[in-house]
């Protein structure tokens, strides 16, 4: 259930690494201002180096921003960082476990250090909904990539806190894990924010997403709300009987039409905007059209069209 | 009642270190047994060669032949005490490379207690070789309760003066880690002139400048002057610059060393994973 109130908001967030030698800084964070409401599954998509894991640790208080601040359930991160610290959990992938100890006593460290009432039946339980009980005594070690995954998973969750931090949490998981995930995921009560290179992960799971490439945030908003922000591009698939290459032709006269190829399937044309429709049919009208299928856009689509 | 609170919790988190290192010390149980043996077998060949000294002088300022053995089993005592100073950066630098450090520094805990927890881990771990010697050094040259209570209080306080330096060198471990060889030839030098292998006498005049102007050389004396007075008033009031330095290095030190953690840490981070 998402509610009205924000549980993170940034403020000109900005954060400069400098260069060894004098090449100079880089912006790794570059003026970020968002809001991110209590209850609400966001994704934070960009390519590699684009600010994600930096505005991650940032939020963690891992770092400090160079300028700006950001503010979490109430709390400054600059000012009060224990209070902010306490409504957060992070998973790093598979990463932050220690694999030299059982399952059960990497979280049984964790629940103590976030103080966990009764953590003893909660890691029970927890285990089992992950079908990890019976590993728990096990050195971390033995487990496979997925349970390892799923042990972080636990890891995070028991902590039990507001605000969940997930950086790649489907990286290295099978699709079968994935599903599993998803609807592990939609079913906390908290906050999530995560980072992904997997769009199908993250267009199944998040209410919103986030665009993020050096350093700045470019897009944001629900999948839907992007989409139909990107409408100036439409993609089409005709196939004809015959007579394709006169119709590629033709269309190539035609100054809305944005780009054209051949495909297996048949022609893709990508029109300027929706209003442009019309043009195109009466186009088509000449022609012996078999099928014409407009192209959904994918996250995938979006993001190479973005960045 | 809060207060109560208070300290359960940070006893619940520094246990929680402890339980985990401990699991992770004892994980492979032969470098466990060999971190055992190895000071004790170790601690023979500079007796029998520093033995053959005192034929050519009967003593050594308050050190004989018969005493001796003492002074080697302190160096060893104060050595497995002093070595808390490496398990900081150590310990950095591996749960850095595991990724586990982050997990624990961004954890809402007081990191006090994770110093804490180093420090109770490394006495536990160093327990029964400390212990050997420590008994050796009784049978040897046996001294009063009131005595063996005053070692362990300046042991203990000394063990904390080394956490305050190895923090510092824990925050370099995480941030600047190419400035630690050089931070750490920099205590080797102040540890050569300390004389905690050899005595002050062994030194030659020229030297013996030096040995007073290293503040560890204090640090180290008084546990060989407890021992050799078994009277700690009269050892506390001969020397009361010694005492000074370690109480104050205790108190001071550790907060230094967790201020400047602090400092470099939220200055730099985590580089290098």
């Amino acid at each position: 259930m998402i509610s009205d109130s924000n549980i993170v908001e940034t403020f000109d967030l900005t954060k400069i690494y400098k260069l060894k030698g004098k090449k100079g800084k880089i912006k790794a964070l570059d003026n970020i201002n968002i809001s991110i409401k209590e209850g609400e599954i966001f994704g934070l998509l960009g390519p590699n180096g684009a600010g994600k894991t930096t505005m991650i640790q940032i939020l963690t208080t891992a770092i400090q921003p160079t300028s700006g601040y950001a503010i979490i359930d109430g709390f400054n991160i600059l000012k009060k960082p224990l209070k902010a610290k306490s409504r957060i959990a992070l998973m790093l992938g598979r990463e932050m476990i220690y694999y030299r100890i059982t399952g059960y006593d990497n979280l049984k460290f964790f629940c103590k250090i976030y103080k966990i009432p009764n953590y003893k039946e909660k890691i029970y339980n927890m285990a089992e909904q992950f079908g990890l009980e019976n590993w728990l005594d096990q050195y971390v070690e033995k487990y496979s990539s997925g349970m390892k995954m799923k042990l972080a998973l636990c890891r995070t969750l028991l902590l039990n806190r507001k605000l969940l931090l997930l950086d790649e949490p489907s990286l290295g998981l099978d699709v079968k894990l994935k599903k599993y995930l998803i609807e592990k995921l939609k079913n906390v009560d908290s906050t999530i924010i995560l980072t992904s290179h997997d769009m199908s992960f993250v267009e199944k799971l998040c209410d919103r997403i986030g665009f993020i490439n050096e350093g700045k945030i470019i897009k944001i908003g629900t999948k839907e709300d992007i989409t139909k922000a990107m409408q100036s591009k439409i993609q089409f698939e005709i196939s004809i009987n015959h007579k394709i290459n006169e119709l590629k032709k033709d269309l190539c006269n035609q100054n809305y039409i944005k780009e054209i190829y051949e495909s297996s399937h048949g022609l893709m044309v990508t029109i300027e905007s929706r209003k442009y429709f019309k043009n195109l049919l009466s186009v088509l009208g000449n022609y012996d059209v078999l099928t014409l299928k407009e192209q959904e856009l994918t996250l995938e689509d979006l993001f190479i069209n973005l960045i | 009642m809060n207060y109560f609170i208070a300290i359960k919790d940070n006893l619940s988190q520094i246990f929680a270190v402890v339980e985990k290192d401990l699991k992770l010390h004892t994980r492979f149980k032969l470098p466990v047994i060999m971190s055992i043996i190895s000071p004790i077998l170790s601690f023979i060949l500079p007796l029998v060669i520093m033995g053959q000294i005192f034929t050519f002088n009967e003593n050594f300022g308050p050190w004989t032949a018969q005493n001796f053995a003492v002074y080697i089993l302190t160096a060893y005592q104060i050595n497995i005490v002093v070595k808390i100073r490496g398990r900081f950066p150590s310990q950095f630098a591996t749960e850095k490379v595991w990724k586990t450090l982050y997990a624990i520094i961004i954890a809402p805990f007081n990191r006090r207690n994770l110093v804490f927890g180093i420090y109770f881990t490394h006495m536990i771990i160093n327990a029964v070789p400390f212990t050997i010697f420590f008994i050796l050094s009784l049978i040897i040259l046996p001294i009063s309760i009131l005595s063996i209570i005053s070692l362990f209080i300046f042991y203990f306080f000394i063990a904390l003066i080394f956490s305050g330096i190895g923090l510092f060198l824990g925050a370099l471990a995480i941030s600047k880690p190419s400035l630690t060889p050089l931070v750490n030839l920099g205590i080797s030098i102040i540890y050569i002139f300390s004389c905690l292998s050899y005595p002050f006498e062994f030194f030659p005049e020229n030297f013996q400048a030096f040995v007073i102007f290293d503040p560890f050389y204090y640090l180290f004396d008084f546990i060989r002057v407890i021992w050799i007075y078994d009277d700690i008033f009269l050892s506390i009031v001969t020397h009361p610059f010694h005492v000074f330095l370690i109480v104050g290095g205790a108190v001071i030190l550790p907060l230094i060393g967790l201020w400047i953690f602090n400092f470099i840490f939220n200055k730099y981070g985590i580089i290098g994973y």
